[in-house]
């Protein structure tokens, strides 16, 4: 193995070819450009929650809120994810993507992007103050809603380049097991698609209709339902690119291999089946949906805890074999041993040890009656931090910091590693101190989005200033970094060095078989079908059935 | 596909506790009943002022020590404004909103729910120690959301 | 890109593959996940325990 590895390494690698590169660097510079935009958000509503700076009157604390919530968790994420995966499905499947993809993926990016661009000029002009969310009855400018389901079907035509690129595979290399990363590919857009699908119903069919004044009211309790039908494979949807990340890039950073390329897709499978129908665990503290369908959701969501339990196993055992291969010896030696100075494997690890908690939050949150202690309370902000907002988001970086250059044919030099270093150190102790500081006034109460207040001066809400306090110099490191993160992006892009970066594709071992099941997509799409239809089916049935009477329009900010 | 044994006995512990969490969630949902809010009534949003008992917001006293609170969810503030209860009193709030999507939520209890136009959220609570109880809306629902509180005193 | 050396390499492994993964020492790992699970644990109870308090 030592040779072969040698050997490999003086061969040129597999290039990902110029007009598949970029497309992927489009799609990624995109991501970074909302980024800077929403860290910059970010920064201000920290400070202004903090109580130390305090907004001009031409702007206020709501309309910076939506910025960050779209720009953050809606472009930047799904940007990155859409770049990321056509980047590597060229890799993977040769090095190329052929006609069809790259027209899907371009004609991808214009939709996207000139929905994006109608979002944000709403937002800007005050016209979309309605959070991500976008709750009815709270009545946006209907360009805001367009350009959401521009954005949305955008994302459906990329999703369609990757599948024309895996049917092509397939057919070249019949009865051949696909490469991991072109699978895990697939299964993440046959998510989001499926996860999009109620949001676009939501987006097509009550929200734009209404806010156009073509329709009086809206129901209200349908269009949360088909919000959260999405909003919550839409996690998923972040967290499984940085599972592929996890799964197939980190362990050839490392030095490594693949754990087991079986069990890898057994957990996106179960990813897919039971990310879908939970989503009545984001709505357990409203009226309208009765305490036994509540649980059904309930249980599913604790079912897709599983394939993370699995995945959890699978990265401390790419990390342990790799370690004792290098001689790492004893319970915990081999943790020695890894790589502690390359950021392409510091800033995923980092993003692992935030997902611990992250994941224990996360059932606390969906466990039902439970969630009364936390629902809406600023605990549920520290958590999606934790997790989208340092476990994605620093693989994310870490993925980013090797992408870029090998797209643009550069390499990441030591000071752009070492940088990369001080950058995620940076995010890792801004999210560190401010989640902290989230987690634990939640549970004294304090609401999440939410301006400055003392409530009236009521002693409660005075305790959780020097919180808020915490949270806002949290917040301020946090910018530090991302300014930190956007300077290196810029050296990659346009002035680091000539040369090859890999692109870290891991393999697995020896050869392992696996089983012929898990590429019979019509299965598992029955599947997901089957259990959409056994938990949302009669829900929505009655929701459509037994509505409550309609609501007109508000705009309320 | 092939698990190693450590990972198999991982699996099956993993999903014995998420088993035993069910298990406890359900037992004090149903058997305890502490199922979280999730009244089914309905109203219409736009004749919340002129639908009794929300054309009067307030406390009734229906038991030896037991209220029902009616209130109203709107932007920005709850009706009625003031409430006071002795010490051990139960009460039993019903809220509804005329407008957007609220929050209802008192800080250290359990009394957390949304407050959905169309709907009529309820919960109870035992209020067994003094105090000045912040009732907020912890739901986004405008430029004055949060603004949006009130108090209920229990001496 | 796949080497000569690199399919030598995979043909060897093949032959002793259905052994390796449980020979693999993975006590570290275990002990790990355990660790992860015992936060889980602890984190459900503490707040399940606020919950109750708070009732």
């Amino acid at each position: 193995m030592v040779i072969a590895r040698k050997i490999d390494d003086t061969l040129p690698h597999v290039p990902v070819q110029r007009s598949a590169a970029t497309l992927s660097l489009a799609y990624v510079w995109v991501a970074y450009i909302a980024f800077g935009l929403a860290a910059v958000a970010g920064m201000v509503q920290g400070m202004v929650r903090g109580g130390i700076m305090e907004l001009p009157s031409w702007t206020n604390y709501y309309q910076i809120l939506t910025a960050h919530g779209v720009l953050m968790a809606l472009i930047f994420t799904t940007y990155f994810i859409v770049g990321f995966i056509f980047s590597g499905v060229a890799r993977t499947t040769g090095g190329s993507l052929h006609g069809a993809a790259l027209k899907f993926g371009w004609a991808g990016w214009i939709l996207m992007t000139l929905g994006t661009l109608m979002a944000v000029v709403t937002i800007l002009m005050n016209e979309a103050s309605v959070l991500y969310t976008f709750y009815a009855p709270l009545k946006a400018s209907p360009y805001f809603y367009i350009g959401s389901a521009l954005l949305v079907v955008g994302s459906w035509l990329a999703g369609f380049g990757v599948f024309a690129s895996y049917r092509k595979w397939k057919r070249e290399n019949k009865g051949k097991t696909s490469p991991l990363f072109l699978y895990m590919g697939v299964t993440t857009y046959i998510l989001w698609i499926t996860a999009t699908i109620p949001v676009a119903v939501e987006v097509l069919f009550q929200l734009i209709p209404w806010s156009l004044g073509l329709v009086p009211t809206i129901n209200v309790m349908l269009s949360r339902t088909l919000f959260w039908f999405f909003g919550h494979p839409l996690v998923y949807f972040w967290l499984l690119p940085a599972y592929m990340a996890w799964y197939v890039c980190l362990p050839r950073i490392i030095g490594g291999h693949i754990f087991s390329d079986s069990l890898s897709r057994l957990a996106f499978i179960c990813l897919l089946l039971f990310s879908i129908p939970v989503g009545f665990h984001h709505q357990l503290m409203e009226p309208g949906i009765s305490p036994a369908w509540k649980m059904i959701h309930v249980t599913l969501t604790l079912i897709v805890v599983i394939p993370s339990l699995m995945t959890a196993f699978s990265m401390f055992a790419i990390f342990e074999t790799t370690g004792r291969k290098k001689g790492g010896v004893g319970l915990f030696g081999w943790f020695k041993k890894l790589p502690w100075t390359d950021v392409r494997f510091f800033a995923p690890f980092v993003g692992m040890l935030f997902f611990i908690p992250g994941g224990a939050g996360g059932i606390i949150n969906a466990s039902n009656q439970i969630n009364a202690v936390v629902h809406n309370t600023i605990w549920v902000t520290g958590h999606f931090h934790i997790t989208v907002g340092a476990a994605v988001a620093l693989t994310f970086f870490g993925v980013t910091f090797w992408l870029i250059p090998a797209l643009t044919g550069r390499q990441l030099t030591k000071t752009a590693n070492r940088m990369g270093m001080v950058q995620t150190v940076f995010w890792a102790v801004g999210m560190f101190l401010m989640s902290l500081a989230m987690h634990t006034m939640g549970l004294q109460g304090a609401p999440r989005r939410t301006d400055y207040t003392t409530y009236m001066d009521h002693p409660l809400a005075l305790g959780w200033m020097d919180y808020q306090r915490v949270m806002a110099f949290g917040g301020g490191l946090l910018f530090v970094s991302a300014i930190l993160l956007i300077l290196i992006l810029l050296y990659l892009t346009f002035y680091a060095p000539k040369g090859n970066t890999e692109y870290p594709i891991a393999e697995t071992e020896t050869t392992q078989e696996v089983p012929k099941i898990l590429e019979r997509w019509p299965v598992w799409i029955g599947l997901v079908a089957f259990l959409i239809i056994l938990a949302y089916g009669y829900p929505i049935l009655q929701q459509i059935q037994h509505q409550a009477p309609g609501s007109p329009p508000f705009v309320t900010w | 596909m092939h698990l190693h044994r450590y990972e198999k006995i991982w699996l099956m512990l993993g999903a014995g506790g998420l088993a035993l969490f069910i298990v406890l969630l359900c037992v004090n949902a149903f058997a305890m009943g502490m199922a979280p809010p999730s009244n089914m009534e309905m109203i219409d949003p736009e004749k919340v002022t002129e639908t009794p008992p929300f054309d009067k917001p307030g406390l009734k006293q229906v038991g030896d020590n037991e209220y029902d609170a009616y209130m109203t969810a709107f932007a920005f503030g709850f009706a009625p404004t003031k409430m006071e209860i002795p010490v051990g009193a139960t009460v039993n709030f019903h809220v509804t909103s005329p407008d957007v999507i609220h929050g209802f939520q008192i800080p250290e209890t359990n009394i957390n729910f949304m407050v959905l136009p169309g709907h009529i959220s309820s919960a109870t609570h035992t209020f067994d120690k003094p105090g000045e109880y912040l009732i907020l809306c912890n739901e986004y629902c405008g430029a004055g959301h949060q603004v949006m509180a009130t108090t209920i005193i229990v001496k | 890109m796949e080497t000569q050396v690199d399919k030598a390499e995979k043909g060897k492994k093949s032959r002793s593959s259905k052994l390796q993964t449980d020979q693999e020492d993975l006590k570290g790992t275990f002990v790990a996940v355990l660790i992860v699970g015992g936060i889980i644990l602890v984190g459900w109870l503490g707040v399940f325990g606020l919950f109750l308090d708070r009732a």
